[in-house]
C-alpha cells in the first residue's frame, strides 16, 4: 500500500476562499493518504523531505499553486535530498488556480474543486512509476561535419575547442566552400580568403589533432542512434598525393585536356589536372576523373606522371571507404546559385554578356579569369554600361518564391567595386525593393552616392539585343515615374538567388528508422518550404532528426556573418547533446522518460511510426514498431496516436491520465467537463486568466495538463465519456502547414489531434454519444483574455445538449469498456 | 528621348554634360534620396506640382534633364527649406531645386553666358573623390 503525504499550502490566496481545515479532514479520508499537513508556501519543502527520509510517506502531493511554477523545483529539490524517490512520485495539485481562483465567487464549489484536484493527483502519484533522475548512455565524443565551407570549418573549431573530435567531410578537393569564390565580403570589403586562412592557420583547424578534414570525400550513409551514429564515408581519389605535390604546375602545363572551370563558374578553362585555385588548401593539384584521358582510357596519355618531379601523381589511386562512430552530425552543405538558364526572358545562355552575380564575383576576384578587371565576356573590353537585375527569379512563384536575403547587399557590393574600378562605367540597378537589412542600409546609402550608380525601381522583364549595335536592352516599368523605361548595356548581371542545399537536395544519406527516408518525407512538401529545422524560431539549428543539426546556407539564404553565427550555434547544440548533463529539454539522451511499447497490446497498425515527428521508430524482427528512446523528444504524440494504448512515457501515459479521470465523482444530475490543455500554452494561458480574476463555470471538473495536445489518446476520451463525463475540451496551439502559421513545438500536434477527433465521430455515434461532446480549440499563450470565454462557450454547448446518456451507467465499473478499436 | 513604343530610353536620355556639371557643382549627397516622399508631404507647393521635390530628385539623379525641363518645380520653389529639414537621408532637396534652377537657366539661356559660368567645361569628379 503506497503511502501518500498531502501538503496543503496555507498561503492567503488559498485560505481566503477555501476552508483548509475542512479540506484536510476530507483529504484524510482519501484512500492511500497517510498524512495531511499544512505548509506555509509551495516552496516550503523541508517538512516533506523529513517525512520522506523518515519513511512516513513514499509519495507527495503538494496542494498549492500551478505545477507550472513549482513542480520542477519541488522535484529537483526533493530528489536531491532523497535520492531514492522517483521524481514522478511528486505532484502538485493546483488548488490555488483551479479551485480558489477558478471559483472565487462560489466558496462551496471551490471547496469541492480543491478536493477533486487533490483526489486526482493522489490517484496519479499512486500509479506513477519509479524512474531515476537521470540515466547514463554511451556517447561518442566525435562530431561529423558535412561541408568544409565557412560554416563547417567554424563549427569544427568550436567542437574541437570543447574537447570533442571533429570529422569534416568535404566533397570538393579544397576547403572554403563558396566564400573562396567570392571577390569580397560586404560590408567590410575584405578578401574572403582571409577568413578561411584565419580559421585554418590562426585557429589551427589545419593542425588541430582533434580536427580531421577529408576533402574529395562524401558521406554515404548515417544510421543508428544519436550519441552513437554510424557514418559511412568515402574518400574519392585525388590521384595526387598532397604531401608530395609542390604545386609547381608542370603537370597542368603538359595536360592536353581543357574543360570549363567550375571555380570560375565556366568563365575560364582549366586542365584535367589542376590546382583548384591559388589559395587552395590542400595546396596540391588534383585530377578530374571525368576529364582525364588516361583514366578514361588507360594507356592513352599519362603525360603528367612523366613530368612530375616528386612522383606525386598516382593515377591508380582507389577510393577508400570507412565507417566511424559519431555522437552527432552537423550539416553545413551550403548553397547553389539558382539555375539562370531557367530565366529565358532575361537572356541567360542566349547572350554571352548576360551573366549571373556569382560569375560577376569571379570577374571581380583578383584570382578570377580577368584578374579582377571588369571585362565583358565576348567583347574583351570594359563595359560602358552595366545593368544589374535584382530578384532574377526570387520572389517569383515560378522560380524561387522567397527573398534570397543577400543579393541586394551583394549587388551593392559589386556595384561599388565596379564604380571604383571603372569610374566611367554607368551602373543601373533594377530592383523591386532594396532589401539591405540591418546595418547594410548604410552600405546601400553609400552606393546611392556614387555618381555612376543608378537605382531604378522596377522589375526587369525582358532582355533583348539591338540587332544593329549588338547592345543589350533591358526593359522594365519604372514604378516611381510610372513609365516604361529601357536601358542599353553591354553587360547584364542577373542577381540570382541562393538555393539552400538542404531544401533542394534533401539528405539522401540519412537512413530513417521506418524505411521511409527523410528525403521522401521532405519531398511531400513544396520545395522551398522544406522544413528541415524542428522549429524555425525556437530550435532553428535542430533538424527534425535528433542529433542532426544544420547551419549556414544549407538551411536558408543568409549572409556570411549569419552563417558563422549559426555554425557556432549548431556546434553548441551538437556538443551539448554529447556532453549535456542537465535535465534540459535538449538532453534527450539522459532523460529517463523513455518511450516504451507494450507489444502485447500493439496491433502493428504502424500509426506511431507515421505520427512521430522525429523519426523515432524502426521495426523489430517480429514487425513490431521499435522506438529508439534516444531519438525521442518526449512529445507524447505517439502515446496519443496509438489506438491500442500500447505506448507510454513514464511521465505521460494511460495509467496516469485515467487514474485522474476515474477519481472524479460522477454526478447524475449535473454536467461535468474535462479540459486537456497543452502545458506550454493553453494551460499557461488559463493560469494567467485565473490570476487576472476570471472564473470558470462550475461544470468544469478537471483541467489536465499534457505535454502536447497531440498526446491525448482517443481512448481516454471514449473512456471518460463512457464513465459519464459530459464534455471534453482540448486546448492546443495553432495548427497549420509546415510554414509560417504552424506553431506547435512538436511540428503538428494540433493537426494530428484534429484528424483523430474527426475520425472519432463515427465511434461516438455508435456509442449513442453526440460527437460534439468532444471539441478541439486553438488557445495559445497569448489567449489568456479569451480562454475562459472559450471554455464557457463549450460548457454552454454541452448544457444545451443535456446530460451524457452514459451517466445512468456511471459507477458501474466501466473500464476501458468502449474502446473504439473493438 | 522616347522610343516608338513610348518607352523612355534612360541611356539615350541621360544628359551627360549637365549631369557631370551638376555633380561637380553640387556634390553627390542628393543621390542618397530613397524616394520616401517625406519632402512631398511637407512641401507647401506639392499640390501644384505633383511629386515636388521628390521627382526632381529622382530625375536629377538619373540625369534626365529633358524631363526636368517639363516641370515647374525648379521655378516655383520658394526655398522654405521644409523638405530639407525633414529629409531622413539629409539629401537636401531644397538645395537641389535651387541648383536645378541654375542648371536649367544655363541650359536655356540664349546668350550662352550663364552656360559658361555654370557648366563651363565641368567634368564629373571621379567617384573616388566624390563617392561615399
Ligand atoms: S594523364 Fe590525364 S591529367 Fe595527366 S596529362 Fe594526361 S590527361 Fe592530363
Ligand atoms: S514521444 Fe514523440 S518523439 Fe517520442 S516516440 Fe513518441 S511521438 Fe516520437
Ligand atoms: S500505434 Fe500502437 S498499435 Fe499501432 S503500431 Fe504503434 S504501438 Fe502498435
Ligand atoms: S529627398 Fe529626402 S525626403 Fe524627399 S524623397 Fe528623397 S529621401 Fe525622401
Amino acid at each position: 500500500m503506497t503511502k501518500v503525504g498531502v501538503y496543503i499550502c496555507t498561503c492567503k490566496a488559498v485560505t481566503e476562499v477555501i476552508d483548509v481545515n475542512k479540506l484536510a479532514e476530507d483529504v484524510k479520508k482519501i484512500e492511500g493518504v497517510e498524512l495531511v499537513k499544512f505548509i506555509k508556501s509551495c516552496y516550503d519543502l523541508d517538512e516533506i523531505v523529513k517525512d520522506l527520509q523518515e519513511k512516513k510517506i513514499e509519495r507527495v502531493v503538494i496542494a498549492g499553486c500551478s505545477p507550472r511554477y513549482v513542480l520542477d523545483i519541488a522535484r529537483e529539490k526533493i530528489t536531491n535530498a532523497v535520492p531514492d524517490i522517483s521524481p514522478l512520485w511528486i505532484e502538485v495539485a493546483p488548488i490555488r488556480e483551479q479551485a480558489a481562483w477558478a471559483f472565487r465567487n462560489d466558496k462551496q464549489r471551490a471547496q469541492e474543486a480543491a478536493l477533486t484536484y487533490i483526489k486526482a493527483y493522489v490517484a496519479r502519484v499512486k500509479v506513477a512509476e519509479k524512474i531515476p533522475k537521470e540515466i547514463e548512455v554511451e556517447r561518442v565524443k566525435r562530431v561529423l561535419i558535412i561541408g568544409a565551407g565557412i560554416a563547417g570549418l567554424t563549427a569544427a573549431v568550436d567542437v574541437a575547442d570543447m574537447g570533442i573530435e571533429a570529422i569534416v567531410v568535404e566533397k570538393r578537393p579544397y576547403v572554403g566552400g563558396k566564400v573562396v569564390q567570392l571577390a569580397r565580403y560586404f560590408p567590410k570589403m575584405c578578401p574572403p580568403y582571409c577568413g578561411i586562412e584565419f580559421i585554418l592557420g590562426r585557429l589551427r583547424a589545419r593542425a588541430n589533432p582533434l580536427i580531421k578534414i577529408y576533402t574529395n570525400a562524401e558521406v554515404l550513409e548515417v544510421y543508428g542512434s544519436p550519441g552513437k551514429f554510424k557514418a559511412r564515408i568515402r574518400v574519392n581519389p585525388r590521384y595526387v598525393d598532397p604531401e608530395k605535390c609542390l604545386a609547381c604546375g608542370k603537370c597542368s602545363e603538359v595536360c592536353p585536356v581543357e574543360v570549363p572551370n567550375e571555380f570560375d563558374f565556366g568563365l575560364s578553362k582549366r586542365k584535367a589536372i589542376y590546382l583548384p585555385h591559388e589559395l587552395a588548401w590542400p595546396y596540391a593539384h588534383v585530377v578530374d576523373p571525368n576529364a582525364c584521358l588516361e583514366l578514361k582510357n588507360p594507356g592513352s596519355c599519362g603525360k603528367c606522371v612523366e613530368v612530375c618531379s616528386t612522383g606525386a601523381i598516382n593515377l591508380k589511386e582507389q577510393p577508400k571507404e570507412f565507417e566511424i562512430e559519431v555522437g552527432a552530425v552537423i550539416v553545413a552543405t551550403g548553397w547553389e546559385p539558382y539555375d539562370a538558364t531557367k530565366l529565358e526572358h532575361l537572356g541567360y545562355g542566349k547572350y554571352p554578356n548576360v551573366i549571373t552575380n556569382v560569375q560577376m564575383e569571379r570577374l571581380l576576384a583578383p584570382n578570377g579569369p580577368t584578374k579582377g578587371e571588369v571585362i565583358v565576356p565576348g567583347l574583351g573590353r570594359k563595359p560602358r554600361r552595366i545593368v544589374f537585375i535584382q530578384c532574377a527569379g526570387q520572389r517569383d512563384e515560378n522560380h524561387l518564391p522567397y527573398c534570397s536575403a543577400i543579393c541586394c547587399g551583394a549587388t551593392v557590393k559589386q556595384a561599388i567595386t565596379i564604380a571604383e574600378r571603372c569610374p566611367d562605367t554607368q551602373i543601373y540597378i533594377f530592383y523591386i525593393d532594396v532589401r539591405t537589412f540591418g546595418l547594410y542600409e548604410l552600405f546601400y546609402k553609400q552606393a546611392g552616392k556614387y555618381p555612376n550608380i543608378f537605382f531604378i525601381r522596377g522589375r526587369a522583364w525582358k532582355v533583348e539585343q539591338d540587332p544593329a549595335t549588338g547592345e543589350l536592352i533591358v526593359y522594365a516599368e519604372d514604378t516611381i515615374l510610372g513609365r516604361k523605361v529601357s536601358v542599353r548595356a553591354d553587360l547584364v548581371v542577373l542577381a540570382v538567388g541562393m538555393v539552400p542545399s538542404l531544401r533542394v537536395n534533401p539528405p539522401s544519406w540519412y537512413k530513417s528508422g521506418v524505411g521511409r527516408s527523410w528525403e521522401q518525407e521532405l519531398l511531400k512538401i513544396p520545395r522551398h518550404q522544406y522544413f528541415v529545422e524542428s522549429d524555425y524560431i525556437c530550435f532553428p539549428m535542430e533538424t527534425k532528426r535528433t542529433g542532426i543539426y544544420a547551419c549556414g546556407c544549407a538551411m536558408w539564404p543568409m549572409d556570411v556573418q549569419t552563417s558563422v553565427s549559426t555554425a557556432h550555434a549548431a556546434a553548441m547544440r551538437a556538443t551539448s547533446i554529447i556532453l549535456g548533463k542537465a535535465r534540459t529539454e535538449y538532453s534527450y539522451l539522459t532523460d529517463p522518460n523513455q518511450i516504451r511499447i507494450d507489444t502485447i497490446k500493439c496491433t502493428q497498425c504502424k500509426r506511431c511510426t507515421e505520427e512521430c515527428p522525429f523519426d523515432t521508430y524502426s521495426f523489430d524482427e517480429r514487425g513490431y514498431p521499435k522506438p529508439d528512446p534516444l531519438k525521442c523528444r518526449r512529445c507524447g504524440i505517439c502515446v496519443g496516436a496509438c489506438p491500442a494504448v500500447a505506448l507510454s512515457l513514464p511521465y505521460h501515459n494511460t495509467d496516469l491520465i485515467m487514474s485522474m479521470i476515474k477519481s472524479i465523482e460522477i454526478k447524475s444530475d449535473k454536467p461535468q467537463i474535462i479540459v486537456f490543455a497543452c502545458v506550454n500554452d493553453a494551460y499557461a494561458a488559463l493560469d494567467i486568466a485565473l490570476k487576472k480574476g476570471k472564473t470558470l463555470p462550475p461544470e468544469v471538473e478537471l483541467v489536465i495538463p499534457v505535454p502536447c495536445i497531440g498526446s491525448v489518446n482517443m481512448r481516454w476520451i471514449t473512456d471518460a465519456l463512457s464513465l459519464g463525463i459530459d464534455g471534453i475540451l482540448l486546448m492546443g496551439c495553432r495548427s497549420g502547414e509546415a510554414t509560417a502559421t504552424q506553431q506547435c513545438h512538436f511540428i503538428r500536434g494540433p493537426d494530428l489531434e484534429r484528424t483523430r477527433i474527426e475520425n472519432l465521430r463515427d465511434t461516438l455515434q455508435k456509442m449513442m454519444i453526440e460527437p460534439e461532446r468532444v471539441k478541439l480549440i486553438e488557445i495559445t499563450l497569448e489567449d489568456y483574455n479569451i480562454v475562459v470565454e472559450k471554455i464557457t462557450e463549450f460548457v454552454e454547448e454541452i448544457k444545451k445538449m443535456g446530460l451524457n446518456p452514459m451517466k445512468q451507467f456511471a459507477g458501474g465499473g466501466m473500464e476501458y469498456g468502449f474502446g473504439y478499436t473493438f | 528621348m522616347t522610343t516608338e513604343a513610348g518607352i523612355l530610353d534612360l541611356s539615350k536620355s541621360f544628359d551627360e554634360e549637365l549631369y557631370n556639371a551638376f555633380i561637380k557643382r553640387y556634390g553627390v549627397d542628393f543621390k542618397a534620396c530613397m524616394q520616401c516622399a517625406t519632402c512631398v508631404s511637407v512641401c507647401p507647393l506639392s499640390d501644384i506640382v505633383p511629386g515636388m521635390p521628390r521627382l526632381d530628385m529622382l530625375l536629377a539623379g538619373l540625369g534626365l534633364f529633358d524631363e526636368i525641363a517639363k516641370r515647374l518645380s525648379p521655378w516655383i520653389c520658394d526655398q522654405c527649406m521644409e523638405c530639407s529639414r525633414h529629409c531622413p537621408r539629409k539629401a537636401n532637396p531644397a538645395k537641389v531645386l535651387a541648383a536645378l534652377r541654375e542648371i536649367m537657366t544655363a541650359k536655356y539661356d540664349p546668350t550662352g553666358i550663364t552656360r559658361r559660368f555654370i557648366i563651363g567645361r565641368a567634368k564629373a569628379k571621379t567617384s573616388k573623390e566624390s563617392g561615399k
